[in-house]
């Protein structure tokens, strides 16, 4: 009774303080999703379309195709020449970029206001009228293996991620890493980008942002105009993302001739984006691994002294989850022995839970960790898609931190015993090359 | 008819949306508003009011940073430290009741200052304020807290030699600023642990003075939250005797050529190409960034246009302008692909000399002009880039309304003026060339100039392998290779005489050389090229040199009295030079020997003759520092000495091959002061 009577007040509290974010929702009749924000801070607008695509949907053998068009999208349209789209934006004074990951293709633009057309046009143009053609493949293709090479090949422990995930998510579509199999990029012909572009890229595929200071009215107006005449408003034909089960407790040991200390990944299953135990992984993942009052960190890095860095990385999928705790060895420290650590570190909350007090802390971290990151106009417009796309709920933006608000010292105890205690998992132990 | 009319409607609405729109109306930019105050105790204080989100942000700065350290690796722990024990708190209680309070601090060591930065929830900030005062005002830099940072400080530097960048940045900064610079400095483990309390104690008590510090407010702030904050800094001295003085002289940078580090399984090669820029405040800083933009800016520049786009070299192109207080230096970067190494830093370079060999079109200047000043107004939206921007800037001494009135000096660029600044800055004898990559790709670099191999602790020479020799069993092997001591010792005077060619940028022009020495340090040499003579005596401790009848008397230096020694490198171990053999490579045996003010030479021996085959040491001139390298091609015997009888000298503007003979004890009629 007491104990909730705190969490309420504590969450009053924070509708006091915090700032709601408004917006506007339409859909047109292809489909496409539109969400409006205004914020007239200064005069800058961003634009946001949020392609629901990622590395998931590509088949096995033809794996990096989505994170491909990350690049091929800069290239030509039906109206707009080669290396075009950059020269346009930045000379509006505008910014550009993009991203993919294992779910989604998403594309930014940050412009003065008055251009506020500019990325509108573009993105309406490349939407349904991108030329998947020669010139264009040829010079990603090679920028694309280049990119491979300097994010994976040449990095220290930069095979880390291919490894985990074809061990961990075995047989499943998350088992590749976003950049792909240099191979299916070297082989992929022009015909397999434009199948591919043909069943992704269409409005009822997207959604669109926009977000900073613009008139809504005449926005919405640009908006009709520029993406009310496509046409196709066909869904995506997908492949079936069924969650594998994952059945095996597998180590290897990898000779890496650029790491330079040793290091232990151990990488867990977790619960999907949004689902219940979603809110109570990523806060127990806090309290496990983030920052330097953290368990790990205070256990292996300052109190024992046998690691240099003891942290996470939380893999939120769509269809499923996951969490990759690593430790990187001081001196001559075994990787065994980093490896009992941690699993002691998740056998003690499971066992002995956690305190009131420390549920608060991560609970503080991650309601001003939600509002930073909410802060100029482009995140939020990536928030509001983000929302939209895996929960059909932008609300969430405002509303999001009362899910983590309403998780218990139960719940935290309850996922460590559901995901980490007595599970399968992947080790990766990365030694340097002698 | 209808039908056609819906037709030529759809056909004309096509057309205009394939048509890209143009801007709306004109762009009403405005500077954010901030204001610029002082504290009763002198420190700058910078409020910028941002009341989107209920949060509060404290930048404070300190100045001096790296550049002023006593011991390399001292600003960079000090600046760790302060979070790891205040007043009763120890580090673990302080982390804990950040993290309790969801606020974060971070404390970094730049090059030009040290900066706090703190962000908390409104709600929490007399809590994380409580614990800013004693981080601030009472740090206890305990021993024990120090050790554990010096392990994670040792472990960062072993990490950051396994990253190409890293070892490409740390290589940068002693290429440019050259060695023992207080802007090339990079820790290495031995620094670390020399490291001691007392040097973290003494750098935080000198350089935490009010009159070296500037603190910035901005958020979500309240009148109440300002007080607050300036009764935590009110304690911190402002007295003027003490108040720090900070400079950083200029920079030396290291000769013109190729500075390599062999990466091992390295599937790219990191790039970058460098040239010595001004200062922050320089009258030529602007126009000389507007070049880096031409080069480097996001998706418009021509590296991305070139290098990434038209070749597919590399992913991620980058170049621009770095941005210290006193001196900085303009970059061309890229991670290419390995096996074109050398065509991507022929493009590059290509590309940066475009940008003095011809003026940039008027179209070129007027899309940069827009990306940088579209990158600069679309940055205000965000309080904490705006505080950041004016503060570091009136640290550095630009002042705010100069930041204000970025816009209007954009606008006023001239093409000609961006030359003008390439001209002066991106000229090709001034560039260096750094590159991290596999061992397969350091022949292909020896076309663009000599190539300085370095090793992961960016430590010179690297290459080579032990030798058994220490300096004085190897010179023992030099001087028995041309005689031996007993006949050197009988040489009372040496007559050298030569003839060959000189060669001048290309033309070819008959040269002499006359060259007497006498014990006692006493030289007189005359080098004659195409009839234009010149002239030096070195009478013990007085030089003298006459360049094309121009006679000026110099002062004596450590390279003037080895010169004048008869047989100097036989001699050099009886000398005040520092000696180490580097190592063998190649069937050579190196010798390093380092002045006592400082200037290295590398003596190279072939590992079966001990001959000296070559030797090559850095001479300050005024086209900076150049590399003088000079081989011993033949050797002949004269009399009982074995010596060379063909040399070849070279240097960036000019080289000389001579044939040599030699006459010793002879009595020439030569004063060794020039005649008045």
């Amino acid at each position: 009774m007491k104990l909730s009577l705190i969490i309420t007040l504590f969450t009053m509290s924070l509708n006091l303080t915090a700032k709601d974010i408004v917006f506007v929702e339409e859909t047109l009749d292809n489909g496409l999703q539109v969400i409006y924000h205004i914020d007239k801070t200064a005069p800058v607008v961003s634009t946001v379309v949020h392609y629901k695509v990622g590395s998931k949907d590509e088949d096995k053998d033809k794996t990096g195709y989505a994170h491909f068009f990350e690049h091929l999208m800069f290239e030509a349209t039906d109206s707009i020449p080669r290396s075009e789209i950059a020269k346009y934006i930045n000379e509006a004074g505008g910014w550009l970029n993009a991203h993919t990951s294992f779910d989604e293709t998403v594309y930014k633009f940050k412009v003065p206001s008055n251009e506020i057309q500019l990325p509108l046009w573009i993105e309406s143009q490349r939407m349904r009228g991108l030329q998947v053609e020669k010139t264009g493949v040829e010079t990603q293709r090679g920028v694309v293996l280049e990119e491979k090479n300097a994010r994976v090949d040449n990095q220290p422990y930069g095979t880390m991620l291919e490894k985990m995930l074809s061990n961990l998510f075995i047989g499943g579509a998350y088992s590749w890493a976003t950049i792909g199999d240099a191979d299916h990029i070297r082989n992929a012909t022009i015909k397999n980008f434009k199948d591919f572009y043909d069943n992704f890229y269409k409005p009822k595929n997207a959604i669109l942002v926009i977000s900073g200071n613009f008139e809504y009215q005449t926005t919405k107006e640009y908006v009709a105009k520029y993406f009310g005449g496509i046409t196709n408003s066909d869904l995506p034909v997908r492949n079936n993302i069924e969650v594998v089960p994952f059945n095996k407790d597998y180590t290897e040991s990898i000779i890496d001739d650029k790491a330079p200390l040793k290091a232990v990944f151990m990488g867990y299953r977790g619960p999907k984006l949004g689902s219940d135990d979603y809110y109570s992984m990523n806060l127990l993942a806090n309290i496990l691994a983030a920052g330097e009052s953290s368990r790990l960190y205070r256990k292996l890095v300052d109190k024992e002294q046998i690691a240099v860095q003891a942290s996470m990385m939380p893999l939120s999928l769509e269809a499923d989850g996951g969490i990759i705790f690593y430790a990187v060895a001081s001196g001559d420290t075994e990787l065994e022995i980093l490896k009992e650590e941690i699993e002691e570190e998740i056998e003690k909350i499971a066992e002995k839970g956690i305190s009131n007090k420390e549920l608060e802390k991560t609970k503080n971290i991650t309601e001003i960790d939600l509002l930073t990151s909410n802060k100029d106009v482009l995140e939020k417009a990536m928030s509001l898609a983000r929302y939209k796309a895996y929960y059909d709920d932008p609300e969430l933006i405002n509303s999001e931190i009362k899910k983590y608000n309403s998780i218990t010292t139960d719940d935290i105890v309850n996922v460590a015993k559901k995901y980490l205690i007595n599970k399968n998992k992947v080790v990766l132990n990365y030694l340097p090359k002698k | 008819m209808k039908k056609l009319f819906i037709l030529l409607i759809f056909i004309m609405l096509n057309q205009l949306i394939a048509q890209k729109p143009k801007p709306i109306s004109g762009y009403n930019f405005k500077f954010p508003e901030y204001e610029i105050k002082s504290t009763n105790n002198n420190i700058q204080l910078l409020l910028i009011k941002d009341d989107k989100q209920p949060i509060t942000n404290i930048r404070l700065i300190i100045g001096g940073g790296t550049s002023v350290e006593s011991k390399t690796g001292v600003a960079d722990l000090t600046a760790a430290m302060l979070t790891k024990g205040a007043g009763e708190l120890s580090a673990l209680q302080i982390a804990e009741s950040l993290d309790g309070i969801g606020a974060s601090l971070s404390i970094n060591a730049a090059d030009d200052f040290i900066v706090a930065n703190l962000e908390v929830l409104n709600k929490h900030l007399d809590k994380a304020l409580e614990i800013f005062e004693l981080i601030i005002n009472n740090p206890t830099f305990d021993k024990r807290e120090l050790e554990k940072i010096k392990k994670l400080a040792i472990s960062s530097i072993i990490a950051d030699k396994a990253n190409p960048s890293s070892l490409a940045s740390n290589l940068s900064k002693i290429v440019i600023y050259g060695e023992n610079h207080p802007y090339s400095k990079f820790a290495r483990e031995s620094d670390i642990e020399k490291i001691e309390v007392d040097d973290l104690k003494n750098y935080y008590k000198k350089y935490l003075h009010a009159r070296n510090m500037s603190l910035a407010i901005y958020g979500d702030y309240s009148d109440e939250s300002i007080q607050k904050i300036k009764n935590i800094i009110s304690k911190i001295t402002d007295d003027k005797e003490t108040k720090p003085i900070i400079d950083v002289p200029n920079p030396k940078p290291l000769p013109k050529g190729i500075y390599f580090i062999e990466r091992e399984g390295s599937v790219q090669s990191t790039v970058r190409v460098l040239f010595p820029a001004p200062s922050f405040n320089d009258y030529d800083y602007e126009t000389l960034s507007f070049n880096g933009s031409i080069i480097g800016a996001s998706f418009t520049g021509r590296l991305f246009r070139t290098l990434r786009e038209k070749y597919s070299f590399t992913y991620s192109p980058s170049g621009g302008l770095t941005n210290k207080r006193f001196s900085n230096y303009f970059y061309a970067a890229a991670d290419v692909k390995e096996a074109v190494t050398d065509s991507s830093i022929e493009v590059i370079n290509e590309q940066i000399f475009n940008l003095y060999k011809s003026e940039i079109s008027n179209d070129e200047l007027e899309s940069i002009k827009k990306y940088k000043s579209g990158s600069y107004m679309m940055n205000f939206e965000n309080s904490s880039f705006v505080a950041a921007m004016l503060q570091n800037s009136e640290f550095k001494g630009k002042k705010a309304r100069q930041v204000e009135s970025f816009l209007d000096r954009l606008k006023n660029i001239q093409s000609s003026q961006v030359s003008l600044s390439a001209k002066k800055f991106l000229k090709e004898d001034q560039v260096k060339i750094v590159v991290v990559g596999p061992a397969s790709i350091k022949s292909k670099l020896e076309k663009f100039g000599k190539v300085y191999e370095y090793d992961k602790n960016i430590m010179a020479d690297a290459g080579y392998s032990n030798s058994s020799l220490d300096s004085d069993d190897l010179l023992e092997k030099y001087n028995s290779a041309i005689g031996g001591m007993s006949n050197l010792k009988k040489i009372e005077s040496l007559l050298t005489t030569g003839k060959g060619t000189a060669n001048l940028q290309g033309r070819e022009m008959p040269t002499e050389l006359y060259e007497y020495r006498k014990s006692g340090n006493k030289l007189y040499q005359k080098l004659d090229v195409a009839g234009m003579a010149q002239q030096k005596w070195i009478n013990e401790n007085d030089v003298w040199i006459n360049a094309g009848g121009m006679e000026q008397k110099m002062d004596i230096n450590d390279a003037f009295k080895l010169e004048s020694k008869i047989f100097g490198v036989s001699q050099l171990e009886k000398s005040d030079y520092a000696l180490k053999v580097l190592g063998e490579k190649e069937n050579k045996v190196a010798l390093e020997a380092v002045s006592p003010s400082g200037t290295k030479t590398i003596y190279m021996f072939d590992s079966s003759t001990y001959l000296l085959i070559s030797s090559s040491t850095s001479e300050q001139t005024p086209q900076g520092l150049i590399e003088i390298e000079t081989k011993y091609l033949e050797y002949t015997k004269t009399g009982e000495l074995t010596l060379p009888s063909k040399v070849k000298s070279t240097t960036p503007m000019f080289s000389y091959e001579l044939n040599l003979e030699y006459k010793f004890n002879t009595n020439e009629k030569i004063e060794f002061t020039p005649s008045k």
